[in-house]
């Protein structure tokens, strides 16, 4: 397979293979490179494209800074830098697969597990929609046409389902056994530790049992436990908290210790929340989104009280 | 609660108990695939599962259980585990679960509900949750999910319903996010009127826009929500589905011709006066009906424990019988397991009820002689205690 090809994918066998009997000269070089794809990752939340051609011994830097960034992020030992940065890779690469043929989208799906048939539609099995489907309002499977067990997706939408195929297939690699990585590779490591946030620590909301709802305590919990919640997840719980006084800057402190956190994202969100004056969704509508845990008799997770009693969750 | 006296002497317990060892001593109860991987849990007098993180090796434990043991319930979970008896829940390393569905007339909100309450059943409770069944299998599972016939297995709970088990290896990782997506997908939460393929479209030279819809050709939900308007056109109830009456009587003047514009996606003949009306009933028609949120855990929760099928029910003592043909199924018949023997029992309150081929009752505060299965449906049901003249 081509170099360029593992350059832009290089989580794949083909460069890996590549790997396994390459050998690149600037050692200095490729820690840096592999030392801005992980600061990259962590910091913006991606890493940036190359708009440059670049000759075969770049690209084989490139390919190993993947490597050695791997290495990196391992040392770091966190699992919130993990999910950033498998993030940001994934991202990186479905911006390759937008541009590139479907040939080489079909082999990256291959390669994933995700059978694909091109009809002019992008035909895939509802079992790996279900795994890949970013989990929001416009990837519910309800609204889909299913026919055979078969959902037929946009080229667009197939190729985001890829992004969260490779994101999980990077993010289980990880991470690596630190022994036996080379010291200049633990050098890099301290220098990226030293230039990248802190992990954000859950911010200190009491979570006594009772003080909120079931479905807004799971939230919570769920948020703790350092998962991506979904869109609708998150746009529920931040406008419930705003409606019980939580202030603006509280509830993006909360939201910080998502993987794919974006503070510019989440504040614009929030504060947009906050001056139309939303009101948190009805238990209708957290039934609705999927996001309803229990039957505690009230209209509103706003009418829960601490102690009210309804039919448990048996 | 039940009387203290009960849990004292408990007769009643001892001759359920009884009369399910020997039937189990008679027959094999068939084991679920990859026994060894399952948690399995236990019930008893007081609760359907009384102990549970349990662990049965084989065919040969289970009928062993069964038949020391001897639980009022039994049943297993839709996962398969690296170490089932493992406790908390994490240790036990989940390594996939059946696909399994809960049908139970108690969801359906049935009229017959408000005559004979939750505890009972009638032939409109079973026929109606059997229907629904059939609906899930048929409009559900097998066009849109493409399950095969034979990965599909249908089985009687034993009491008011249906449970559905796929089969397939390829739904055995769905996460639980996963599960409750098929759950949306088949009770039709979060549908969408735009999503169904309805479009307003401008025409040249006209101000209003012209709406088009789903064709009668169209696979899943646009597909259903065209054939049942159209069928609801053509048996002259679109009020049903929230038309207003005065509107519906316009339609049906032409109804040829409307059918026929239906047909090609052309739906800006139905007036829809009140769309949101609309829509909720026709939904609401052609969802499946799994109960609430909580009753479609047990599709979504990938840690359920579930009735073994052909094992007997402790609330009834009816067989929760695997069905094979669901269209000639009769589950107060073809789950009667015991025998026509005569028990004498006296009856605290129950409504007209059948079982077998005969109809009992009402009954109150009287003695009766009754054949051994209505006996111990009576018996199971806390209706009822042994008479000893």
């Amino acid at each position: 397979m081509e170099l360029s090809f593992c350059s832009k994918y290089p989580f794949t066998r083909e460069a890996k293979d590549l790997m396994s009997s390459a050998k690149v000269g600037d050692e200095f070089q490729l820690a840096e490179l592999a030392k801005r794809r992980v600061i990259n990752s962590v910091k913006d939340g991606r890493i940036p494209l190359l708009n440059v051609e670049l000759d075969d011994p770049q690209l084989l830097l490139q390919v190993a800074s993947y490597a050695v960034s791997r290495m990196i992020v391992s040392l770091l030992k966190s699992r919130y830098y993990v999910n950033r940065y498998a993030i940001a890779e994934a991202k990186r690469a479905s911006s390759y697969l937008e541009r590139d043929s479907d040939e080489n989208v079909l082999h990256i799906a291959r390669e994933l597990g995700v059978e694909c048939e091109i009809d002019g539609y992008y035909a895939v099995s509802f079992q790996n929609y279900l795994r890949y489907a970013p989990k929001s309002v416009d990837y519910k499977l309800v609204n889909r046409k299913l026919r055979e067990g078969v959902v037929r997706l946009k080229r667009e939408e197939f190729i985001r389902l890829l992004e969260e195929a490779i994101k999980m297939k990077i993010e289980s690699g990880l991470p690596l056994k630190t022994e036996g990585i080379p010291d200049r590779v633990k050098e890099a490591a301290d220098a990226v530790r030293a230039s990248i946030p802190k992990e954000p620590k859950p911010t200190s909301i009491s979570l006594e049992r009772g003080e909120f709802p079931p479905c807004i305590s799971k939230l919570l919990e769920d948020l703790k436990t350092v998962e991506n919640l979904s869109h609708t997840a998150r746009w529920a719980l931040a406008v419930y908290l705003l409606n019980v006084g939580m202030k603006v800057d509280e509830v993006v402190r909360l939201f910080s210790t998502s993987p794919d956190f974006d503070e510019s994202v989440t504040r614009y969100q929030i504060e947009h929340a906050m001056k139309r004056g939303y009101k948190a969704s009805s238990c209708a509508s957290m039934d609705s989104y999927g996001l309803c845990v229990s039957n505690c008799g009230v209209k509103s997770p706003l009418g829960y009280r601490r102690g009210s009693v309804g039919k448990s969750a048996a | 609660m039940e009387s203290l006296q009960l849990r004292v002497s408990n007769p009643e317990e001892d001759y359920v108990k009884r009369k399910f060892r020997e039937y189990y001593e008679r027959v094999e109860v068939p084991a679920p695939e990859e026994i060894e991987r399952r948690e399995w849990g236990f019930g008893g007098w007081e609760r359907k599962i009384e102990t549970r993180h349990l662990r049965i090796g084989s065919t040969d434990e289970l009928r062993s259980r069964l038949v020391r043991d001897t639980p009022l319930f039994i049943s297993y979970s839709v996962a398969y585990y690296e170490f089932p008896d493992m406790r908390p829940m994490e240790r036990k390393n989940w390594l996939g679960a059946d696909l399994v569905f809960d049908l139970d007339s108690d969801h359906l909100e049935l009229p017959c509900k408000s005559r004979h309450g939750a505890k009972w059943v009638c032939d409109e409770c079973l026929n109606a949750v059997k229907e629904e069944s059939v609906k899930l299998v048929e409009q559900f599972l097998i066009p849109d999910f493409g399950f095969s016939k034979k990965e599909i297995e249908m089985n009687f709970s034993g009491n008011r319903g249906y449970h559905i088990h796929v089969r397939d290896k390829s739904v055995r990782e769905l996460g639980a996010y996963a599960r409750r997506e098929i759950v949306d997908y088949l009770t039709g939460t979060g549908i969408d009127f735009d999503s169904m393929g309805f479009e307003h479209v401008a025409v040249s030279g006209r101000k209003e826009r012209k709406l088009l819809g789903p064709t009668l050709t169209d696979p899943a939900w646009p597909g259903r929500i065209a054939k049942l308007v159209s069928q609801l056109l053509a048996e002259k109830k679109l009020e049903e589905a929230g038309v207003g009456e005065r509107e519906a009587r316009r339609i049906y003047k032409k109804d040829a011709q409307f059918l026929e514009s239906i047909k090609e996606g052309k739906w800006d003949v139905v007036k829809l006066e009140n769309k949101e009306d609309f829509w909720r009933n026709v939904v609401g028609r052609l969802r499946v009906k799994l109960g609430d949120r909580i009753d479609q855990n047990v599709t979504a929760d990938t840690g359920k424990l579930i009735r073994l099928p052909e094992s007997l029910h402790g609330e009834s003592a009816l067989l929760a019988r695997r069905v094979r043909d669901i269209d000639k199924f009769d589950p107060l018949k073809d789950a009667v397991v015991f025998g026509e023997q005569p028990v004498r029992i006296k009856i605290k309150k129950a409504p007209q009820f059948r079982v077998g081929e005969h109809t009992f009752g009402p009954f109150k505060d009287e003695e009766r002689e009754l054949p051994e299965y209505a006996a111990l449906f009576l018996i199971c049901k806390k209706e009822a205690v042994l008479w000893k003249s």
